[in-house]
């Protein structure tokens, strides 16, 4: 579990990030914070740069310049994992669950690496199966996210809808401090957003766990989010209460298409 | 400067060789998005046809059009048919198995029905071989160096603007990319596949016929060694651009040439580098050039609706059916036991030794192919580091084979973190050919050295003694294998259920979403790669003390490939697959070295043609089969009115019921709407033009 640091530092501080590809300059001097237990939606039109800027948090891509820093501590030259392992846990818009894995697998394994609990001596010495306190403690988080019923049934033969609640579910199952959401509703149905906003205003209880979410849905942003950041050509345009930055005039002339 | 003018210019017509295959395999590549591995041994078919033609009084003309024309595309076309069309959706992986089956069937195949006898001088189909038509700064041109050079250039420049230019070529690369999508934007992908094979198969045929004569005799050694200068040649241009592959093939042409020319004559080094010295440049090219660092094949849009492979046959099985399976296995494995340690005849417990020391290496297959999705072509090389190592411990420090083993395998070990280092960052195809690269320099370098396995008389292994008790007989051998072969199975078994299996798991399901939750990836794959070398050096030590005396060319890298063709076809993702694999592979070597030597190749025919099935069978013919009697068994127990086990066998796993196809199920374009999908499994990877 990762632990807090006491003190000011913010949970996530994103520092003057400037990324280009090639001659698109797809972010410039962003700068975002993001404080324990709020949750930030992230909006802006197709090509704002929202991605780029996710993909820089988490690490899959590195920003040219500027800074990432999590609790404090700056992670820009981290991979992946390493900052999933301090915490960071994500979803994906386009599914990346482990194909060939049943949920109930998806949970355990995501569980036993949040743990540190297995390696290969340990398999070895034949203590690699699960054991029942961790069999117990994935059943209660799949029935938490209401997968119970597909709990053994392969990835591929998932629905969207299941498929994104054991991508929330593996998130939720590491006990992130910071949840990064990418557009969590898009494909879902009215219940399975339901659920999902549920989940998160759960998560969101614990008053530890922040979360990041990108979302096209405005409906659900304003549900969820705490605060609202607006991108427009890689710029921030706006960042505040989301109320203030709806009604925003620059916000609603590039994103909501009125004036 | 004369001299290294003299030195470098016969390179340049052997460059165009390298180029003319580089070529081929760059055209394969973009055109049917198969690494052909097979390219050369197509060429050396069709050259051996037009040979035979020739000596059988035909015309060259009519020859050439037999052996070009009309042989070569048909096999184009066959392969296409019978095979490739299945592949268009699958992996980089599905892709080379049969590729690799292939390189091992056509030249065997071709050997047994054309017979084994030599070929000298090879005629050749345009300009005279020897006559030497004018001067080129000193340097006499003749007929072959003439037209390879100019034939070359002409067709790269050919097939790069059929690429480039045409409405063809920019529909071969679009059903490369993804064949479904094509198909949705009315391209008709299982034609202009096919069309890509025929082409590609004719030029395989020009190649083999204009190359023939370059070399004194007519040998499939000399096609499928260019392979790998080949493959070199394709590296230069990332297996994408055709005109740098042509500059690349003539820079290792001209390289190779220099070096032969400047390193001293009669050393074993100077033998094994020029030979090498392609998959050096091959190696360090995958390492260098930044598009092999791509962790991911390019993603098809469509992939999310591909069914997944079938799932193995022991998860279905009703309780009554798997204890059975269970109590029959072990009882099969006791009488074997029991058989081989009592009545069974010396040679045939020689023979099952063997069976059992490969089991081992196989299942160092099994745990890096079958359950952490790498390929490697260099697993007999490890398995030659083991033999070696405990073979020169116990010769020059009197250290137990047993011992010599386990060191044996560490140093195996060893030598795969080193190779899995720089390689770790390609992904499918480059990762493959690099380790391919490895096994030839190995092979070609180090182990014909004279502390390693000196040369082609090798090295004699000892068998190794406990205490007092000798484990010289082939009896007493086998209780040690066995043992080995028990405790390797078990810990592959537990590395399966445990959190290394799991996680080999997430990563082959999901590479992003594995490092998303904190899967140290390249750990993982350090962590296999050593483990698997490890495990075939162990193997490879075995092997070595049971025959007593092992050269380097029991550990070549033409092993490899068919260590991976045999596991692949006999079922490359359980345990009992690499034992089976083992016996057989031991059992029918044994049995086929008893026909006339005409047939020497069959068994690497049989297991060629074997993997050319697991396209359609990635689980293997022996969990096919399994699965087969278990379905018929279900059927007709159901007819009988017996449903409830019928129902638990179809119950829960979906997805071994859409089992028998990676592609489409009949190759017809999606308008036939049975390739189509249920809808849910095709919007998890569809859902991509949202975001920014």
């Amino acid at each position: 579990m990762a632990h807090m640091t006491p003190g000011t530092a913010r949970l996530l501080q994103v520092v003057n990030l400037s990324k280009r590809f090639g001659g698109l300059e797809v972010l410039s001097n962003v700068s975002i914070a993001v404080e324990r237990g709020e949750v930030l939606g992230i909006i802006g039109p197709n090509g704002a740069g929202k991605t780029t800027l996710f993909n820089c948090i988490l690490g899959v891509i590195s920003a040219d310049t500027g800074a990432v820093m999590l609790e404090g501590k700056r992670i820009d030259s981290l991979p992946v994992w390493k900052r999933a392992d301090m915490g960071m846990a994500r979803t994906f818009q386009r599914l990346e669950l482990f194909s060939g894995m049943t949920p109930r697998e998806h949970l355990l394994v995501a569980d036993r690496v949040h743990r540190h609990s297995g390696g290969i001596l340990k398999d070895l010495r034949g203590h690699g199966v699960p054991a029942r306190e961790e069999l117990d403690r994935v059943s209660d988080v799949l029935a938490l996210f209401d997968l119970a019923e597909v709990a053994d049934t392969p990835a591929e033969a998932l629905s969207l809808g299941h498929g994104r609640l054991v991508e929330l579910a593996r998130a939720f199952i590491l006990e992130p401090v910071l949840l990064m959401l990418d557009e969590p509703s898009s494909g879902l149905d009215a219940s399975e957003t339901e659920l999902v906003i549920t989940m998160l205003e759960r998560l969101q209880g614990n008053g530890r766990t922040a979360a990041v979410i990108v979302e096209h849905d405005l409906q659900m942003v304003k549900r969820v989010a705490s605060r609202l950041a607006v991108l427009n050509s890689g710029e921030l345009i706006a960042d505040g209460d989301v109320d203030t930055v709806l009604a925003d005039s620059q916000v609603r002339q590039v994103y909501l298409g009125s004036t | 400067m004369s001299q290294l003018v003299a030195f470098a210019l016969p390179g340049v017509p052997l460059g165009c060789v390298f180029a003319l295959m580089g070529a081929g395999l760059v055209l394969t590549y973009r055109a049917s998005g198969v690494f052909n591995l097979a390219f050369g041994a197509q060429a050396y078919v069709s050259a051996l046809v037009f040979y035979v033609s020739v000596n059988h009084g035909w015309p060259k003309w009519a020859a050439a059009i037999l052996a070009i024309v009309v042989l070569s595309p048909a096999l184009g076309l066959l392969l296409d048919r019978i095979i490739f069309r299945y592949t268009r959706n699958a992996s980089q992986f599905v892709k080379l198995v049969p590729a690799l089956g292939l390189l091992i069937v056509l030249p065997s195949a071709a050997q047994m029905i054309f017979g084994d006898s030599t070929r000298l001088s090879p005629p050749a189909l345009l300009l005279d071989t020897s006559k030497v038509y004018f001067h080129f700064v000193g340097f006499a041109v003749n007929g072959n160096e003439l037209s390879t050079t100019v034939i070359t250039i002409l067709a790269v420049a050919f097939l790069w603007s059929m690429l480039k230019f045409t409405k063809l070529g920019l529909e071969m690369r679009a059903v490369v990319e993804s064949p479904r999508l094509a198909q949705l934007h009315g391209v008709r992908s299982d034609l202009i596949g096919a069309v890509a094979w025929v082409l590609s198969s004719l030029f395989a045929g020009l190649a083999g016929v204009l190359l023939a004569p370059l070399y004194a005799q007519l040998s499939s050694l000399n096609f499928t060694d260019l392979l790998v200068a080949a493959i070199a040649a394709g590296a230069f241009g990332s297996f994408v651009s055709l005109p740098l592959t042509l500059i690349g093939g003539v820079f290792l042409g001209v390289a190779q040439e220099l070096i032969s020319g400047y390193l001293p004559t009669g050393s074993t080094i100077a033998a094994g580098v020029p030979s090498a010295f392609p998959f050096i440049v091959l190696l360090v090219l995958l390492i260098a050039l930044p598009r092999f660092r791509v962790k991911h094949e390019v993603s098809d849009p469509m992939q999310g609706c591909e069914p997944p492979p079938p799932c193995l046959d022991a998860p279905r099985r009703p309780t009554a059916v798997f204890v059975g399976s269970r109590i029959f296995a072990a009882a099969l494995a006791i009488s074997f036991a029991v058989s081989v340690l009592t009545w069974m005849p010396s040679n045939w417990v020689f023979t099952l030794g063997l069976g059992v020391a490969y089991s081992v290496i196989f299942l160092s297959i099994v745990l890096l192919t079958g359950m952490s999705g790498q390929v490697s072509l260099a697993q007999a090389t490890f398995a030659g580091i083991g033999a070696f190592t405990a073979g020169q411990l116990a010769i020059h420090l009197g250290i137990s084979v047993m011992a010599g083993a386990l060191i044996g395998g560490l140093i195996a070990a060893g030598a795969g973190i080193l190779l899995a280092l720089p390689t770790l960052r390609l992904g499918g195809i480059a990762l493959a050919l690099g380790t391919l690269g490895f096994a030839l320099v190995v092979s070609d370098i180090f182990f014909p050295l004279s502390w390693v396995g000196n040369g082609g008389s090798g090295i004699s292994v000892p068998r190794p003694a406990i205490g007092a008790i000798s484990l010289a007989g082939n009896r007493s051998f086998m209780i040690l294998a066995l043992i080995v072969l028990v405790v390797a199975s078990v810990a592959v078994a537990l590395i399966r259920s445990g959190t290394v299996g799991r996680e080999l798991a997430a990563v082959r399901g999901s590479e992003v979403g594995a490092e998303s939750i904190g899967i140290n990836t390249r750990r993982l794959r350090i962590l296999t790669i050593a483990l698997a070398a490890g495990l075939a050096g162990i193997g490879g030590a075995i092997y070595g003390s049971l025959e007593g005396s092992i050269s380097s060319n029991d550990f070549n890298y033409e092993m490899s490939l068919i260590f991976v063709v045999v596991v692949a076809t006999v079922g490359v993702r359980t345990i009992s697959g690499a034992i089976e694999a083992g016996l057989a592979y031991a059992v029918l070597s044994q049995l086929i070295s008893t026909l006339p030597s005409r047939y020497a190749s069959l068994l690497a025919f049989l297991f060629g043609l074997a993997a050319l099935t697991y396209v359609r069978h990635p689980e293997g013919v022996v969990d096919y089969v399994k699965r087969s009697i278990l379905n018929l068994s279900e059927t007709v127990l159901t007819y009988f009115g017996y449903h409830s086990i019928g129902l638990r066998l179809t119950s829960g796993y979906v997805t071994c019921d859409v089992g028998d196809g990676n592609g489409l199920p009949d190759g017809s374009v999606a308008a036939g709407g049975d390739g189509l999908p249920d809808e849910d499994r095709l919007e998890t990877k569809r859902d991509v033009d949202g975001g920014a």
